[in-house]
């Protein structure tokens, strides 16, 4: 092990810290993720254990457990970083075709460039476009597109645009427990308070409006709660918002004058067909006036969840019933913004599929019909009632895996039952 | 893209002319081709064992996948960013400083400077205290700095860099600014630019070391700006890192002043800033506080192609690797065109008259100072333009030239500069400069 980095060094002088910034301490899933390597490095010493090898079925990583982005995606945003693979036999026709079309955008014909024109105007149409499409015609105006890197950075920067820091009460932003891990560590970060409001499990985690209410009300005494925050579909819960739910939610945030954040960033994982995913925007749009033009609604998409992967960082989020203007301060300060380009790239050819006629097509079609994953990880990771406790099941590891995750699970669950009675 | 002409008798050229960004690929220097082989080749790993990849470049692009969650760079890949590459940035910290030691518990990966600057800010901002966190920043400096600190909660303290000294730090300038920010706020963090942007000035290791003494009396933090590390190319002022000069001053202040320094793949040999990567080091910092950016998810994450290519930059040198040898020679030859473009600017402005620029040793940048007349200033000032805006606006119009005006980075009041980048190829900036010595002539006469 190298030396330590610290010149010599003890502590710092304390005056140059800032408290309340530091107690994040490591999340639950974090230190069983550091037991399971530990455990793992122990069964390849030849330790004997109960078991073979360490079953990873926690991860909502979907490319770790095995599912490779979409390879039309790969080529395309290879020959843009190659262009050479023009004149190469490897790479298909329509990825070479597709990628010739991206080059021109982009700035010195590089993705290395920083390329803000390639992000707010190229990809934000192409964005628009898919909108459109994927809404069944509803407009969607590519100034009202910011592109990003990630849901987490992007939802720090819209939630510091609504906090008043000059305003009394600290802001309040509701958050559904369960929900994605760290939202509320982000909702921090930005400078407002998290008001947790929990889904209903015993109605499938569907969002109870009651339970809003109640939160809201009890939130007033030490918070201005302005955004509610929505998951659909759910993380880790797997619910997908029936209409009449988002109708409710809908008419909730114009009661409570609340912005409402829609992180649909799983809209690509929704496999049952009796429960497809609506978005808030087509929702609200065809619930007509008032509401349709007056309801402010941030919605957040992510490669991550989709046809890509986490690794590059490409997604974007739409504003609906915001003024446009609003983006220039995104572009300015922005902590999400400048997102990489060789995935502004991937998003954009996820945007404009290939075409029925085009050879890249099938694999495309395939790839949708994929059911999406879950992980094991503690329920607290999550956020829940308190006095319930739950785990979080990955759906995406190959069938098989699954199958022995689920075995061991369940005979290990009543084993654990038969232990602790 | 519009067309323009000159309209003062230089011809003008036919697409509008950048000459003040410093986005290397932005200008027309183009990328290093292994290191783009290399990525194609993670991105779409059917590349391998094509013969479109040359050898080396397949050798090293499947040493990336190994290091993989399941071979693809698709997915978080956490450990690659938490352990896997800052263990590599520590190797070559060491061996950048001469051996000074460091651990990867000090190396921080984020996704370039302007998202990571006011989250290192913010954790110096006390909320709960009576008066705001003071933020020393350099003048002129990178563009949006004051912002930034903004953005983070604490207030921009300005101070001068000093002109006439080839825009070193001078410490009496910074004694004087604390002393006048105290009644506002209370300063806490002190950033340094090194090399300097936009000034091209590289430190002396004396004027660090006064540097260093004044952050350890006034007990503030020192955020070292040296994304252009890379760029110094004047054999005679060699880039020092503040780590090095401080380790080297010995206890105490070896072990107590604190520093953060910033790296930039933006602003690297390699020029990518499209790929968002760079990585920060604590030194003299507690676990305590080093603990907010392991755990903090949402601040930016670099993206895992943006990662493997700081980590290419970062591998240890090794004889007749055909991938390193690539990678020195496109040092070399950024060092020499950088030389090259400094020389050219330097001695065709020292010709002209009401132009002066202080000695380049590295970035990618000149700051020129330029005077304007008084006839000038008043007619920007009608426009509600300040006055160097006014005069690259003129310049745009007539000549197509672009460069950016000195309020971009700040200046002392009453003076004015424009920002040329050293980036473009030699001939593109040689017309650039014939065209603005030319124009600046005739300017200085129409609006005398």
């Amino acid at each position: 092990m190298a030396a330590s980095g610290t010149l010599g060094g003890t502590s710092c002088p304390p005056t140059l810290a800032n408290p309340s910034s530091w107690h994040m301490p490591p999340s639950p899933l974090q230190l069983l993720l550091e037991r399971a390597t530990a455990i793992e490095e122990d069964l390849a010493q030849g330790e004997d254990k109960p078991f073979t090898e360490v079953t990873h079925c926690h991860s909502g990583d979907a490319v770790a457990t095995g599912h490779q982005p979409l390879a039309f995606l790969q080529q395309v945003a290879a020959i843009c970083a190659y262009p050479q693979l023009l004149d190469d036999e490897c790479v298909p026709a329509d990825a070479k075709r597709r990628a010739g079309q991206i080059l021109q955008h982009l700035q010195g014909g590089s993705p290395g460039a920083y390329n803000l024109e390639y992000v707010t105007s190229t990809v934000a149409t192409k964005v628009a476009r898919y909108l459109e499409q994927r809404d069944g015609g509803i407009p969607s105006d590519p100034r009202c597109i910011v592109p990003c890197s990630g849901t987490a950075a992007a939802v720090v920067d819209v939630v510091s645009l609504v906090v008043d820091e000059a305003a009394a009460q600290p802001t309040g932003v509701l958050v559904p427990v369960p929900g994605p891990p760290r939202r509320g560590a982000a909702v921090g970060l930005a400078g407002a308070v998290a008001v947790p409001y929990p889904l209903a499990e015993e109605r499938g985690w569907a969002v109870a409006t009651e339970a809003l209410r109640r939160a809201l009300r009890r939130a007033r005494a030490r918070c201005h709660p302005k955004v509610l925050c929505v998951v659909n579909p759910g993380d880790p819960t797997g619910h997908v918002l029936s209409r009449q739910n988002m109708e409710e939610i809908i008419r909730l945030a114009a009661e409570e004058n609340l912005l409402l954040l829609a992180d649909e960033v799983q809209q690509e994982r929704a496999f049952l067909p009796g429960r497809p995913f609506l978005s808030f925007k087509r929702v609200l749009w065809e619930m007509g006036a008032p509401l349709a033009s007056t309801v402010q609604l941030i919605s957040f998409y992510s490669l991550s969840k989709g046809v890509g992967g986490g690794g590059y960082r490409a997604g974007f989020f739409e504003l609906v019933n915001i003024d446009p203007s609003v983006l220039r301060c995104f572009y300015t300060w922005g902590l999400s913004v400048y997102p990489p380009i060789l995935g502004q790239v991937m998003l954009q050819t996820a945007m404009d599929p290939p075409l029925p006629t085009e050879p890249s097509y099938p694999e495309f079609e395939e790839k949708l019909l994929e059911a999406t994953g879950l992980v094991v990880a503690p329920g607290s990771e999550f956020g829940q009632e308190g006095g319930t406790h739950h785990v979080g099941l990955s759906l995406l590891p190959p069938a098989e895996v699954l199958e022995r995750g689920l075995l061991t699970l369940t005979r290990f669950h009543a084993a654990f039952l038969r232990e602790f009675s | 893209m519009a067309t323009a002409q000159g309209t003062l008798g230089t011809p003008g050229p036919d697409l509008p002319q950048d000459c003040s960004s410093d986005d290397a690929h932005a200008v027309g220097r183009g990328p290093l081709a292994v290191l783009r082989q290399i990525v194609a080749a993670c991105t779409f790993p059917e590349l391998l064992g094509s013969p479109a990849v040359p050898e080396g470049a397949q050798r090293r692009a499947r040493r990336v996948l190994r290091e993989m969650d399941a071979g693809s760079i698709g997915g978080y890949n956490h450990d690659h960013r938490a352990l896997g590459v800052p263990t590599r940035v520590a190797r070559f910290l060491e061996r950048r400083d001469g051996g000074v030691p460091c651990h990867p518990r000090n190396i921080v990966l984020c996704s370039g400077t302007a998202s990571i600057f006011p989250f290192v800010v913010s954790l110096v901002v006390d909320e709960a205290a009576a008066q705001p966190t003071g933020v020393l920043v350099p003048v002129p400096g990178p563009p949006r700095r004051g912002a930034a600190v903004g953005l983070a909660g604490a207030v921009a303290v300005p101070y001068p860099l000093a002109e006439e000294r080839g825009w070193a730090v001078a410490t009496e300038a910074l004694r004087w600014a604390l002393r006048r920010a105290r009644a506002r706020c209370h300063p806490k963090v002190l950033c340094v630019v090194n090399p300097g942007d936009p000034t091209g000035h590289v430190l002396s290791r004396q004027n660090m070391e006064e540097i260093i003494r004044l952050a350890a009396e006034e007990n503030l933090l020192l955020l070292a700006d040296e994304v252009q590390q890379e760029r110094a190319f004047l054999p005679g002022r060699p880039f020092l890192s503040f780590k090095r000069v401080l380790w080297e001053m010995g206890a105490p202040l070896a072990s107590t002043v604190q520093l953060i320094s910033f790296y930039s793949l933006s602003k690297s040999v390699a020029g990518e800033s499209g790929f968002r990567a760079g990585f920060l080091e604590l030194v003299n910092v507690e676990e305590g506080v080093t603990l907010p950016f392991q755990l903090a998810q949402s601040i930016p994450r670099p993206c895992v192609l943006g990662r493997v290519l700081l980590d290419i930059l970062m591998d240890p040198p090794e004889e007749g690797d055909p991938v390193q040898q690539a990678l020195e020679e496109h040092r070399q030859a950024l060092r020499q065109d950088l030389a090259h473009n400094a020389q050219r600017v330097q001695e065709v402005l020292g010709r002209a008259p009401g132009i002066r620029l202080q000695p380049l040793h590295g970035g990618a940048r000149a700051f020129p100072r330029i005077q304007l007349p008084p006839r000038a200033l008043c007619q920007a000032r009608a426009q509600g333009l300040e006055p160097d805006v006014f005069f690259c606006q003129k310049l745009l119009e007539a000549t197509g030239l672009v460069v950016a005006p000195g309020s971009e980075f700040g200046q002392e009041g009453g003076t004015h500069h424009v920002g040329l980048s050293l980036l473009p190829p030699a001939e593109v900036l040689e017309r650039g400069l014939l065209t603005l010595t030319r124009f600046h002539a005739a300017f200085l006469r129409e609006f005398s």
